[in-house]
């Protein structure tokens, strides 16, 4: 070995490949292929990488669907969308730049939840409005 | 710059109320994507660790969210043609009959299992459903591995009929526990595509006798001194539609001991089919002595006491078994089926 490149975390081995993110020399143990590059055990547990892995992901959470379902199911029983509409607002506007699929997939889902839940908290700010006004008229007609 | 996106589509997709799944084409691996409507999950086959593509030939029904959506809108349609006069309202019901064809066409004749076998594992592809979509992504797959392997030694000629593939494959010697092996697993796969034959044609045969309730409630509907002859034409044609679907199923399904309560069904049905079609003949020619010898009153209360108790036993005999088949479901699916 001696004269020879050896492995950063075994001294003993000799060295195959260079990390691609953090330049250190690899034996075949410690060598990761991840998406056509060679990384070492430390970036890839660090994630050294500037964001997720995407040929390592295997699970992702669609935030734009829950949004939707959120903004449209409730309005069928009128009273929750009192409650899921601002979680609506909080999904779209928490969750709007991070990818949401690995497959092309748009923002509309954002979009229509938004739309419906604007709808909905419109509709019930209304209903406040019109009670309250009701009440004040009634009170200034029994004095 | 957002990079260029990696993958192209394979024919193929599953799109379920609750789940979906879908075959994307990497650069060296394919993407199965699959999952509920929140989330999804991704496995990854690389193209060089791909040991065989599995098509298996069987009955596969797709979402049943769909089937009910169409169920209930057949229901409604006909219905909605029974209380309606006008020709046009014959248009929704005669569209939706052709889709339940071609959907029951799709399910029965055009079907698949695709699998991806590995040196690990035997995954499922849950998106490759129907037999054209299958052999299109299987083609453009081929290609692929080929070139991340290299050519078979020798090709293997794709063949459609069993007596082919019977005759390339050489008989191994009767004393090698492999070969016993072998056959036990033949067996077994036999029994599961009998089975797999058989429930679907009991489905079959209870989605007909709940359409066959609907038609019976329908002709109901309206106080008649005796029944139409169409309604009676309509009535023995679903008789023997259930006796045909019936005798099917059985058919595929003798022998199997886990499946021995559906069989028990089935044949309750066929009972009830003989009886029901000497009901409507005995009715018949009573309502006739009847309609000539007492009023017309008698003959209408006669005749809706039978058709209520016909629809009755029917829409609860299709109920029953669509329970039989659904508990025995998991069992089923698992290929936990036994023969006696």
């Amino acid at each position: 070995m001696e004269g020879e490149a050896t492995c950063f975390e075994h001294a003993g081995k000799r060295a195959v490949a260079v990390c691609n993110k953090c330049g250190r020399f690899l034996c075949a143990l410690c060598e990761v292929e991840v998406a056509g590059q060679i990384w070492c055990p430390s970036c890839l547990v660090s994630r050294n990488t500037g964001g997720p892995i995407q040929a390592l992901e295997n699970r992702r959470t669609l935030f734009d669907s829950i949004a939707l379902a959120l903004a449209v199911l409730p309005a069928l029983f009128v009273y929750p969308a009192i409650l899921t509409g601002p979680a609506v607002f909080y999904l779209a506007i928490r969750y709007w730049k991070r990818p949401s699929s690995i497959i092309p997939r748009s923002k509309w889902r954002f979009v229509v939840a938004l739309l419906f839940a604007s709808a909905e908290l419109g509709m019930f700010a209304l209903v406040i409005f019109a009670f309250f006004q009701l009440r004040s008229s009634s009170g200034t007609v029994q004095k | 710059m957002t990079p260029a996106f990696p993958y192209v589509k394979l024919p193929g997709s599953y799109h379920g109320f609750f789940r979906q799944a879908s075959l994307w084409e990497g650069a060296d691996h394919i993407l199965l994507v699959s999952g509920s409507r929140f989330s999804e999950e991704y496995r990854r086959f690389y193209y060089r660790d791909i040991q065989a593509l599995l098509v298996e030939k069987r009955p596969r029904a797709g979402s049943p969210g769909w089937w009910i959506i169409l169920s209930i809108l057949l229901i409604i349609a006909t219905i909605s043609t029974g209380q309606n006069d006008p020709p046009y309202s014959w248009v929704g019901l005669a569209v939706l009959s052709l889709i339940l064809l071609i959907r029951l066409d799709l399910t029965f004749r055009r079907s698949c299992r695709c699998s991806i076998q590995t040196a690990v594992s035997r995954e499922v592809l849950p998106s490759l459903i129907r037999r054209r979509n299958a052999e299109n992504a299987i083609n453009r797959l081929h290609t692929r591995i080929i070139a991340e392997q290299g050519e078979l030694p020798d090709e293997i000629p794709f063949s459609e009929s069993e007596e082919d593939v019977a005759s390339l494959v050489v008989p191994p010697a009767p004393d090698s526990p492999s070969a016993s092996q072998v056959l036990a697993e033949a067996a077994a796969l036999e029994r599961r595509r009998l089975a797999a034959r058989g429930i679907n044609l009991a489905i079959l045969t209870c989605f007909l006798l709940l359409l066959n309730s609907v038609f019976t409630l329908w002709f109901s509907s309206e106080p008649r001194p005796v029944l139409g002859r169409w309604p009676l034409w309509f009535g023995y044609l679903f008789i023997a539609a259930e006796l045909v679907s019936v005798f099917l199923s059985l058919q595929s399904l003798t022998g199997l001991k886990a499946l021995k309560g559906l069989r028990a069904f089935l044949i309750t049905i066929i009972v009830l089919c003989v009886l029901r079609t000497l009901m409507g003949l005995t009715l018949t020619q009573t309502q006739m002595v009847l309609a000539r010898a007492y009023s017309a009153y008698f003959g209408a209360m006669f005749n809706r006491y039978y058709v209520n108790t016909n629809a009755g036993i029917q829409f609860a005999l299709a109920a029953v078994g669509l329970i039989l088949i659904f508990t025995t479901w998991d069992s089923y699916r698992r290929g936990e089926i036994s023969a006696h």
